[in-house]
């Protein structure tokens, strides 16, 4: 898992709870990078369910939600650093269809060692897009974040449902309904 | 406090570490940068050679094409946009006549020939007008000697940087130009009509000749829609659609309606013409095909009728050679009988002339059948020693015997220096040399035939003789000379004399003497006689003809064959006639009456050979053949020979096909089948080595298949011996009516059931005869009876009835009437005595 994705995470961690619970995360967590991260470096998708873990151990908070916030948090940085992929689009389905086919094609060149899911996207009428989210790390709550937090974006309201194809979140079906 | 200061610390330590380790991951990531870099500077530089390479290339290229230009035959120049010359090549100039520095600088049109300038000139504005990037002119160029040159000018239209130029390429057309004069003239006179339709489909030009195919005038075409008014297809398209502009030639064969209504076939084709690229209509040619379809009915009637012809022809001649050939081969078979009984000297006489005649009437019909077989170029020669005397003589005594009666007599005029044998086709000599004199005898009513045989030339072992048929008889004129060789033709005028001839005998006479590499030569004079001259060339053998009889009869006593041999044959004569042969050499045999008896037979004894006839009841030869080839025991592999009247080759590739060996036409005479025993011979002493080799184990013999191991193992030599001892010779008996025993012991020994079989052929067949006998007007038939019966008598045991019948046969050839009507009454009166003897004889074998 790339190092962005950890930096941000603390970054957020620090936002919300302050160093101290950072710092409590890092050394109660058995962690091959010792907790020593830097945004250009690639580390073990482990240590991000174990950082996640003792998030929800001491706050209480679901993982699921936890996930959704941390997508919803990493939103404002993509929308930062890659603005020109926004910028590309006018609407969140181009948007959402452009992930697959364009985006995530440009950030495997930039990382090889990238893990990537991959989205099948359906539009089944002019309103309703469906993206299928296919990945090993089961991350359809994080997406789900990343999704609301783009619709935010280009100012569109819609429905959002989601099914767990596989049961173990590997396979998940998100419907968007346009109001 | 201390714990925000551990707190601090770890966080720093954290970021120190976080930073070097973003700082070593960049490092490594400069480091790959750079080497990235190297390998593009590397790259760079090979690219840099490259492109110099490439330059060098480029100018050598450069280099190439220029001398390509400087020396190309065309002549290549180019000009500016207001048509300055700036650039001509060296042939141009040198066909122009002029210097380079005096050409360049010079505007193009200076060189067109005056009349040609303005159109010149306009052609190349319109080109630069329309920005046409290629065009095609024919001008007339003036040279500096004076010399007026076609050329045949393309020009290319070059646009650079908004600069225009002209680059052309020329050939010198002169000689083309020139001779499209003539071609034009052969254009007129080429039977082509020829008419030129606008792009509407109307007639804007029709030439002479289509106004003459079709009847009118040319302005009652002008301006008429073509297809309309003149094509009778409304299928064709020719003429229409899309098609029309493109630059290909149509054709196709159409009615076109004439002016009078009626139609003619035309073959049209269409080809679109131009005037500057542009497409201006089509022209239409006409070939008149009215002749060649007429001729292409013709044939097609022709073909067909001569197809059924030639069928029914085939049919014709299988069908005749069958009919003919199965009572021929009783004949023959009868009269090689009658050889081996004792005859006088006349008798004998008589039976060479009967054998002859015999002999060549066989040979006459499968040469018919042959005519077929040398058209069609598969008729092989089959060269062999034979006596050339002997056949001559043969000759002379069959025609003699037959204008007997007649004032015409035969001749035979042979060179003494003919004393050795010879090699070449003696059915073919004798086929050439009996047709030619039959021929004579037919148109000769009185006077002499002469045939004659001289050496002409004689070096080593070659030998050229001239054969002469001449006659003294009705000749024929100069002129019809040439035809006589046509097959199926009969000169005029003489059809009456030849009532029988098939008219084919001189053509198949022509036709085998080309096949040997002979020549033929005709003289005659009307009312004086012909002269038909011959020269055939032979290889000649160092035998003398005198001791020729041993060389050229077959030994058969040095064909041994350890197994008797099979014989297939559902005819009665056939039967008697095939074993009398075997039984004449010692040669031990069984007969099977048809196929299932033959198999059944082949399943029990083991044989040498199988003579096998191919049509039978309840089982063919063909199927037999199958059987015996699948029975598994020592059968499978013996030579199994076909007999049959048929000469079809498709029955032999049948017979063939069903695994029989070889195949003997009947009918046959005793040598062709010592022939084949002698073909085979050597395969069979092999295939009795071999299995008397093995044969000294037990084991083998009962592997041999057979039901019966103990084999009829004859010893040959043993029979031979008895059989001289025994050799009995009947003798014609005066008075005394009775049957030979001694004769019948030694002709059938112990095989009661040959001999009763014989008898009873003889019991069925004779009461009718004698009754035919009797009762018989002509001389002719007399003779005919006479000799049919006249071989049976002996086979019972009763010679002397044999030798009467031979009187009665000579005493009716020479017309001697009262004799011969006594002899036939005491003969008839004998016989019937003979007749019951025969039936005790019968009955006494029954038991
Ligand atoms: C400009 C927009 C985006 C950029 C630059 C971006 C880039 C990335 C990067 C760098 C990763 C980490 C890969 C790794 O750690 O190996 C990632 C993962 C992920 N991205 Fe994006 N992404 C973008 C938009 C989105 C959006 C809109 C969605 C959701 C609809 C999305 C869904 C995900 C998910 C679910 C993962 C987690 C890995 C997984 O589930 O396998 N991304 N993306």
């Amino acid at each position: 898992m790339k190092g962005i994705v950890f930096t941000e995470f603390i970054e957020m961690v620090e936002k919300s709870f302050g160093y101290e619970t950072v710092d409590e995360m890092l050394v109660s967590c058995d962690l091959p990078s010792k907790g020593v991260y830097t945004a250009v470096g690639t580390y073990e998708y482990d240590e991000m369910l174990q950082l996640v873990g003792f998030l929800h151990k001491k706050t209480k908070l679901p993982v699921p939600d936890l996930l959704k916030t941390f997508g919803q948090y990493l939103f404002g940085t993509f929308e930062k650093n890659y603005g020109v992929f926004f910028d590309k689009e006018d609407n969140a389905f181009d948007f959402f269809e452009s992930i697959e086919n364009h985006i995530h094609v440009e950030v495997k060149k930039l990382y090889p060692d990238a893990q990537l899911p991959t989205f099948d996207t359906t539009r089944i009428s002019d309103n309703i897009l469906e993206m299928v989210y296919k990945s090993e790390r089961k991350m359809a709550d994080f997406a789900m974040g990343l999704i609301e937090k783009t619709l935010i974006r280009y100012n569109e309201r819609a429905r959002i449902s989601r099914e767990n194809i596989e049961e173990d979140g590997s396979i998940v079906r998100f419907l968007i309904e346009k109001y | 406090m201390n714990n925000d200061f551990e707190l601090l610390r770890r966080q720093l330590e954290r970021e120190i570490l976080a930073r070097k380790q973003a700082e070593s991951i960049l490092e490594k990531k400069a480091l790959e940068l750079f080497e990235a870099n190297r390998d593009l500077k590397a790259l760079n530089t090979g690219l840099e050679n490259e492109v110099k390479i490439r330059t060098f290339k480029l100018e050598e290229s450069e280099k190439q094409y220029r001398e390509i230009v400087e020396n190309s035959s065309d002549f290549i120049y180019s000009a500016d946009a207001q048509g300055i010359f700036t650039y001509v090549n060296e042939p141009a100039l040198n066909r122009f006549g002029y210097q380079k520095d005096y050409i360049l600088g010079m505007h193009f049109t200076n060189l067109v020939k005056e009349d040609y300038k303005k159109r010149a000139l306009d052609f190349y504005l319109a080109m630069r007008e329309e920005g046409a990037s290629q065009s095609y002119i024919e001008l007339p160029v003036k040279t500096a000697k004076g010399e007026t040159i076609w050329l045949g000018q393309s020009a290319k239209l070059n646009i650079n940087n908004g600069i225009k130029s002209y680059s052309m390429i020329a050939k010198d057309i002169t000689e083309r130009k020139n001779s499209e004069e003539k071609y034009k003239s052969i254009f007129e006179n080429m039977n082509l009509g020829i008419v030129e339709i606008d792009t509407e489909g109307k007639v804007v030009k029709a030439y002479p000749l289509f106004c003459e195919q079709l009847g009118y005038k040319e302005e009652e075409l002008l301006g008429q829609d073509f297809i309309s008014k003149l094509i009778n297809d409304p299928d064709s398209k020719l003429f229409k659609g899309e098609n029309r502009s493109k630059s290909l030639v149509k054709t196709q064969e159409l009615q076109l309606k004439k002016k009078d209504d009626s139609l003619i076939w035309m073959l049209v084709s269409e080809a679109p013409f131009f005037d500057r690229d542009q497409f201006m209509g089509s022209l239409a040619i006409h070939f008149d095909l009215t002749s060649q379809k007429t001729l292409q009915h013709e044939l097609e009637k022709a073909k067909i009728k001569a197809e059924s012809a030639e069928k029914a022809e085939r049919i014709f001649l299988a069908n005749m050679s069958h009919e003919i050939r199965t009572p021929l081969n009783a004949i023959v078979g009868m009269s090689h009988l009658l050889e081996s009984s004792s005859l006088n000297a006349e008798q004998a006489d008589h039976l060479d002339v009967l054998q002859s005649s015999a002999d060549i009437l066989l040979n006459l019909i499968s040469d018919i059948l042959d005519i077929a077989k040398i058209d069609a170029g598969s008729m092989e020669i089959r060269n062999k020693k034979f006596d050339l005397v002997k056949l001559m003589n043969s000759i002379e005594k069959t025609f003699t015997v037959k204008l007997d009666s007649s004032p015409v007599s035969v001749q035979l005029e042979l060179d003494t220096g003919l004393d050795r044998l010879l090699v070449g086709d003696p059915v073919l000599l004798n086929q050439i040399l009996y047709n030619l004199v039959g021929n004579a005898e037919k148109f000769t009513n009185e006077g002499y035939i002469y045939i004659r045989a001289r050496i002409i030339d004689r070096d080593n072992d070659r030998i050229s003789i001239r054969f002469e048929v001449e006659d003294t008889g009705i000749g024929m004129e100069e002129d019809k000379l040439k035809f006589i060789f046509d097959q199926f033709r009969q000169i005029d005028g003489r059809e009456e004399v030849s009532q029988k001839g098939t008219g084919l005998g001189l053509a198949i006479t022509k036709k085998i003497i080309d096949l040997l590499d002979g020549d033929i030569h005709v003289s005659s004079r009307l009312g004086t006689g012909s002269k038909f001259s011959i020269v055939l060339h032979f290889e000649e053998t160092n035998i003398a003809l005198r001791d020729a009889k041993q060389e050229i009869k077959k030994d058969y006593e040095s064909i041994v064959l350890k197994n008797p041999i099979l014989i297939v044959e559902d005819n009665k004569m056939n039967q008697k006639y095939i074993s009398k042969l075997f039984e004449k050499w010692n040669y031990d045999y069984r007969m099977a009456e048809n196929g299932l008896e033959a198999v059944e037979l082949a399943r029990r004894y083991p044989f040498s050979i199988i003579f096998m006839d191919l049509q039978m009841p309840k089982m063919n030869g063909y199927e037999a053949t199958k059987a015996i080839r699948q029975l598994g025991n020592a059968n499978s592999d013996i030579p199994i020979v076909a007999l049959t009247a048929s000469t079809l080759s498709s029955k032999r590739n049948e017979a063939l096909d069903a695994g029989m060996s070889d195949f003997l036409a009947k009918p046959f005479n005793p040598d062709q089948i010592l022939d084949v025993l002698d073909k085979y011979v050597n395969e069979l002493v092999e295939n009795t080595e071999q299995s008397e080799e093995s044969a000294t184990s037990d084991i083998h013999i009962n592997e041999t298949g057979f039901v019966e191991e103990k084999m009829i193992k004859q010893d040959l030599f043993m029979t031979l011996e008895k059989d001289q001892e025994k050799e009995v010779v009947p003798e014609p008996t005066s008075g005394k009516i009775e049957i030979d025993e001694k004769y019948l012991e030694a002709t059938y020994g112990n095989d009661k059931v040959y001999a009763s079989e014989i008898f009873s052929i003889f019991l069925e067949k004779t009461p009718e005869e004698l009754n035919n006998l009797k009762n018989s007007e002509r001389l002719s038939q007399v003779v005919s009876i006479a000799h049919k019966i006249k071989p049976t008598f002996q086979m019972v045991g009763l010679a002397k009835f044999t030798n009467d019948l031979g009187m009665i046969e000579e005493l009716a050839s020479n017309s001697q009437h009262e004799e011969l009507n006594q002899k036939i009454d005491i003969f008839l009166n004998e016989a019937q005595i003979a007749l019951s003897l025969v039936e005790e004889r019968f009955a006494k074998m029954q038991t």
